[in-house]
């Protein structure tokens, strides 16, 4: 598939073509993959990718520089949060399946990818759920996590990218750390240590 | 999640929204009042005892990556920048700072150029840096005309090998504040800074450039004690254009950075240059009590933009110690003395929560911190309780050095003047007119400067209309003993009120010079004709053209009959210049024509009159009317060769000749060259004129239409706002230039696909001009065509109609055959005609206006290739399909913007439909059902639509049954719209049938 293509979806995409964003979501999950992989066979030097670096490189080699508009590349970030999510979530569930001791590792395993992030594997895991209960009352509070925490983008980036304004947008990441929180922790354990 | 969850959590995400508005004190109360019951109530309760522990939950893996990678460059190069690297065009020499967005490296320029050394800026951030080429590209050309002694320019910039940089003046110099401590610099002396500091910042406020990101380290002072701004625009760069947010995203730097903005950026609401007063501010205030306004009791961002936005400074007065007074070099008491009063006041009114109530620039509070220093009674004090409209300020940026200078030169040329033409008269007479002339010069000067006015007498420096205000009415209420001085002094002042844009003024002036008995001698008839030249003149610029008209009438029945013919030729020259003016914006522009050829035959024989280069000009305007486009631009492009050799580089008749160039070429399609003239002129005219003048508000205007044709709205928009603003303020609201810009904001409106936004813009822009150039004026006629156009799109075709009627009606009559604009109205009328469905009207409408186009504009020209398309859809829709298909076989698509690229896929799709092609014709319409659907209003626009509804009817009749499924969805929503063109609703039922009959 050709940069041109992706291009051509992407905007397809915007226009709540429903075809073009099934269509789109696979290739960015496998090209994120891939490039994934790529560099884990790359040598130390370039073994510590993490989801912004990746979502960023996936954007660069995907997307024709010359005919992307502003709103394309921000819905971009938009999809790509959510394949990396995904991406994110099957990594730490193998990981999680090897530690108990369950099946050999992967052909390639890309285990240690994502060292430098701060959540880990299980997390990741708790993470996607409290997130799937989080979207049952409130969608866009899970959009904003997903941006922010998946593709990396900033308050302000998220704000544009929703058409909110940047105030909440910074309330509902508010709002979303301290109810995720109590998902994921409900007997309130401090995060300090 | 079960139903009883959902709602649990429901109510309980509502309340906690409600709650973390409330002071954390109140928070408890709140919530116990207002949950819907007490298990809501404990679950709300619970998160917000979180929020206390949460810690960096989640904010570490939204920033880590970023953090961690930023700094190295995440696209394979590992390796920190080092001495010696080259980056672009430069090569690192030390690490001379560090903050949240950037490393700042002195660098030096390493590609054989003029040696340079300047700050080079290696960009932190990751995602950004992918974007900053283009909004580098876009953002250079505006921040190059950046140029102030005080005002760091940004010399470079890009992305090399991944990594984005910028270069910027290198300045070697402390931030403000570590100078004031170091120097312990008085308070005085500290105001003194923020004063020279304001003065950059208005300089670049007047080009529409905003900081958004002023704090002590981007204001640097050097080794001799003056300031330097760094960074200027550069948060628009790294934010984003279309974000009107600040770079605080930086982490590390962005807890300093919120100490210094203002509430509307805490809040994430568009900025105007109101932030960059704030920040003065907050600046000025921390120099002043060593500490910044709002004390919060830890470092955290939340803490302090929640004092931003509620919470009241102290007085600072009040918010020093011992150890400030101690910096500033003063004993505690009088530091506290010193501040309370005048500058607690200005303080609190630069840090108003409300943008509008604070100074409206940041001229205006420097002038008031300059009204404390110098001891005189400052505004802040009056009016902090009043609104502020920033008018009642704005008034200033004329100052008075510009008029004092402007009337010393022209009052001293003029008393040498006056003897000379007296050179009849004897020794005697000669010495004593001098003396008179002199004498009376300087108790004019003398006067406006030690006026009684009330107004100019409030303290403020009067601007330089109000100067020659004063100056009129010394001049007419005394010089009774000299007619002739008194004619020559109001005739002088009565043109710079001209030039300042006071047209009715100047041309009273002009009368009342010209209607003095003493001009009525035969002797001054030439002085006389030329005031009266004036007048008319002045009167054409206001607008009032049958009072111009009567005033050149009473020219050419001057009873003179005294003087030689030849001695009057260069006064005629000059009055039939003018009369061309007139004619010219009456829309006669065959009698315009007429007076500038008499005009340039005189010229030929006097060269060298300033008038030649004048007459010129007008020459080339007129060219431009009268459609004649590449003529205009050669004609342009000539004269201003012409006037660099005259004038040198910066001049008025420059900055306008570049103006017109500019649109010129724009009209010719060539849109950077004509933006960049533009920028040009409006540059020039803001530095020669300042911003109030009507010229510049042209500029802005020439401007705003230009970036709207390439699609940059928003910007287009500021510069519509600037001009709209200007214009209303100097010719009234009424005015013919005002209907202008309403034009322009329809145009906008239109092209960002509000169509009933452009028909109000484009009602009151007819309103304007039918009142101000009467009804047959063809600014009229091209407004009806646009109001034509906004009522086709918005479904009312009969309305439509008759507006494109009327248009065409008044197009035709009032301009030649031929000329490309009755061809557009041809064309709008035509496209109108088809959608009611009478094809042969359509078609004898299209192809005069398809062909006139061609004629005009040249083949290549987008407008061209739409005619052609549109008169081959009537031609096909009439039965000549073979002839349409040849027609639009030979069309280029113009890809010039998106909207006209749709609308022609779609009107060639359509024709090759018709034709049978449908190989041919599926792709066009597909693409075009998915164009206009991103760019649609919505999922029921009509256009899109109707591009569905016959991509349908193509698929079915090239064998794909998937067309049924777009015929049967397109054509319900259709059959229900009350905007669907007659013709396509025609079509409908048949293709439902058809669909449905494929379907079984």
């Amino acid at each position: 598939m050709t940069s041109g293509d992706i291009t051509d979806m992407l905007r397809e995409a915007r226009g709540g073509t429903r075809a073009a964003i099934d269509a789109l979501m696979p290739v960015l999950y496998e090209e994120l993959r891939r490039i994934a992989q790529a560099r884990l066979a790359g040598g130390p030097s370039q073994r510590s990718l993490n989801t912004t670096g990746l979502v960023h490189e996936v954007y660069l080699r995907l997307i024709d520089q010359s005919r992307i508009e502003w709103p394309d590349r921000l819905h971009f970030y938009g999809y790509a949060a959510t394949a990396m999510r995904h991406i994110l979530v099957d990594q730490a569930r193998r990981r999680h399946s090897e530690k108990r001791g369950g099946r050999e590792p992967a052909a390639i395993a890309t285990a240690d990818l994502f060292e430098g992030d701060a959540v880990d594997s299980a997390d990741w895991i708790y993470l996607d759920q409290a997130l799937e209960h989080l979207r049952g009352f409130s969608p866009r509070l899970v959009q904003v996590v997903e941006l922010r925490v998946f593709a990396g983008l900033t308050a302000e980036e998220v704000a544009e990218l929703l058409d909110l304004s940047l105030r909440t947008v910074r309330r509902d990441w508010h709002k979303a750390r301290l109810i995720l929180h109590r998902f994921m922790r409900p007997d309130g354990a401090d995060e300090s240590g | 999640m079960n139903p009883a969850d959902l709602s649990y959590w429901s109510k309980v995400e509502r309340l906690l929204d409600a709650a973390l508005d409330r002071p954390h004190g109140e928070r408890e109360e709140f919530v116990r009042a207002h949950a819907a019951d007490a298990v809501v109530a404990q679950g709300v309760l619970d998160l917000l005892a979180r929020d206390a522990r949460v810690g960096d939950f989640l904010e570490d893996a939204a920033r880590c990556p970023r953090d961690v990678r930023a700094s190295d460059g995440y696209v394979g190069e590992a390796a920190p920048p080092a001495a010696g690297q080259t980056i672009g065009a430069w090569r690192l020499l030390r690490e001379i700072g560090s903050g949240g967005m950037a490393v700042v490296w002195l660098a030096e320029r390493a590609d054989g150029g003029p040696a340079q050394q300047a700050a080079l800026k290696l960009i932190r951030n990751g995602l950004h840096g992918t974007l900053l080429r283009e909004r580098f590209a876009r953002e250079r050309r505006i921040l190059s005309l950046l140029r102030h002694p005080r005002v760091a320019r940004l010399v470079d910039g890009g992305v090399a090998d991944g990594q984005p940089f910028l270069v910027l003046d290198h300045v070697d110099g402390l931030p403000i504040t570590d100078w004031c401590a170091r120097h312990h610099a008085s308070p005085t002396r500290r105001i003194a800074l923020i004063r020279q500091v304001c003065e950059a910042v208005a300089f670049a406020h007047a080009r529409l450039v905003i900081h958004r990101d002023l704090k002590p380290s981007n204001i640097l002072v050097d080794a001799q004690g003056d300031v330097h701004l760094l960074d200027f625009g550069i948060a628009k760069i790294l934010a984003g254009d279309h974000s009107e947010t600040t770079a605080l995203t930086a982490f590390g730097g962005r807890a300093m950075t919120a100490a210094y903005a203002a509430p509307e950026q805490v809040e994430g609401r568009p900025l105007g240059v109101a932030v960059d007063v704030y920040a003065l501010g907050v600046v000025l205030y921390e120099l002043l009590t060593g500490h910044l306004p709002y004390r919060v009791p830890r470092a955290s961002v939340a803490a302090l933009e929640e004092a931003v936005l509620h919470e009241e400074p102290r007085a600072a007065s009040t918010a020093v110690d011992a150890a400030q007074a101690q910096q500033c070099g003063i004993s505690l008491g009088r530091l506290r003395r010193e501040l309370r009063g005048d500058l607690d006041r200005i303080l609190a009114t630069v840090l108003d929560k409300n943008p509008d109530r604070r100074y409206a620039s940041a001229a205006a509070f420097a002038d008031d911190l300059d009204r404390h220093v110098r001891g005189l009674p400052v505004r802040a004090q009056r009016t902090s309780l009043r609104y502020r409209t920033g008018k009642f300020l704005r008034r200033h940026a004329f100052g008075l050095a510009v008029a004092a200078a402007l009337f010393v030169a022209i009052l001293a040329g003029l008393a040498g003047t006056l003897w000379q033409a007296n050179r009849a008269a004897d020794a005697a007479r000669e010495a004593h007119a001098e003396a008179t002339a002199a004498s009376a010069v300087r108790d004019l000067l003398l006067g406006m400067f030690n006026t009684s006015d009330p107004d100019i007498a409030r303290g403020r420096d009067p601007s330089a209309s109000e100067l020659l205000d004063t100056a009129a009415r010394r001049v007419q209420a005394g010089l009774a003993d000299q007619p002739a001085l008194k004619a020559r002094l109001l005739g002088v002042i009565a043109d710079l009120n001209r030039k300042l844009g006071n047209y009715a003024l100047a041309a009273d002036l002009f009368g009342q010079a010209a209607g003095l008995p003493a001009m009525a001698a035969a002797e001054n008839t030439e002085e006389r004709w030329r005031l009266r030249t004036g007048r008319a003149a002045a009167l054409t610029l206001a607008g009032d053209f049958d009072a111009a008209d009567a005033e050149f009438a009473r020219i050419e029945t001057d009873p003179d009959r005294s003087t030689q013919p030849s001695q009057l030729a260069p006064a005629r020259a000059r009055m039939q210049v003018e009369l061309g003016e007139l004619r010219r914006r009456q829309g006669r522009y065959a009698e315009a024509r007429d007076a500038l050829d008499a005009a340039l035959a005189h010229y030929r024989g006097a060269p060298d009159d300033d008038g030649h280069l004048d007459a010129l000009h007008r020459s080339a305007d007129l060219e431009l009317n009268r459609g004649h486009i590449e003529e205009a631009a050669q004609a342009f492009h000539d004269l201003l060769g012409q006037l660099r050799n005259r004038y040198g580089e910066d001049h008025t008749e420059i900055a306008r000749a570049q103006h017109d160039y500019a649109a010129v070429l724009s009209q010719l399609g060539r849109l950077d060259a004509a933006e960049e003239s533009m920028r040009n002129a409006l540059e020039m005219r803001l530095r020669l004129l300042g911003e109030h003048h009507p010229a510049v508000a042209e500029s802005h205007w020439s401007l705003a239409a230009m970036l709207r044709q390439q699609g940059h709205f928003d910007d287009a928009e500021t510069h519509y706002r600037a001009a709209l603003a200007i214009f209303r303020d100097s010719l009234g609201d009424d005015s013919a230039e005002v209907a202008r810009v309403y034009n322009g904001l329809g145009a906008l409106a239109l092209a960002r696909a509000d169509y009933s936004g452009a028909e109000t813009f484009l009602s009151q822009a007819y309103e304007r001009y039918a009142k101000a150039l009467g009804s047959k004026h063809p600014e009229v006629g091209i407004t009806l065509n646009n109001i034509a156009g906004a009522q086709r799109r918005l479904g009312r075709l009969e309305e439509a109609e008759q507006s494109a009627r009327r248009a065409l009606a008044v197009l035709g009559a009032a301009l030649p055959d031929g000329h490309h604009l009755i061809a557009v109205a041809r064309f709008t009328l035509g496209s109108i005609v088809t959608m009611r469905g009478d094809f042969g009207e359509a078609v004898t409408l299209l192809e005069p206006a398809a062909r006139a186009l061609d004629a005009a504009l040249g083949t290549a020209h987008p407008d061209v290739a739409r005619a052609k398309l549109q008169w081959a859809l009537a031609l096909a829709l009439n039965g000549d399909v073979a002839a349409a298909r040849v027609l639009v076989d030979s069309v280029a698509i113009p890809g010039n913007d998106r909207r006209s690229e749709s609308d022609s896929l779609y009107v060639r799709g359509r024709v090759r439909l018709l034709a049978g092609a449908h190989r041919d014709a599926c792709p066009d319409l597909d693409r075009a059902w998915r164009m206009r659907d991103q760019l649609g209003a919505g999922a029921q626009d009509t256009a899109t639509l109707e591009a569905e509804l016959y991509l349908g009817a193509c698929q079915l009749g090239s064998g794909d049954p998937s067309g049924s499924r777009h015929i049967v969805h397109a054509g319900r929503l259709l059959t229900d719209s009350p905007v669907a063109a007659p013709i396509v609703r025609r079509d409908v039922p048949g293709l439902m049938r058809l669909a449905a009959s494929r379907r079984s």
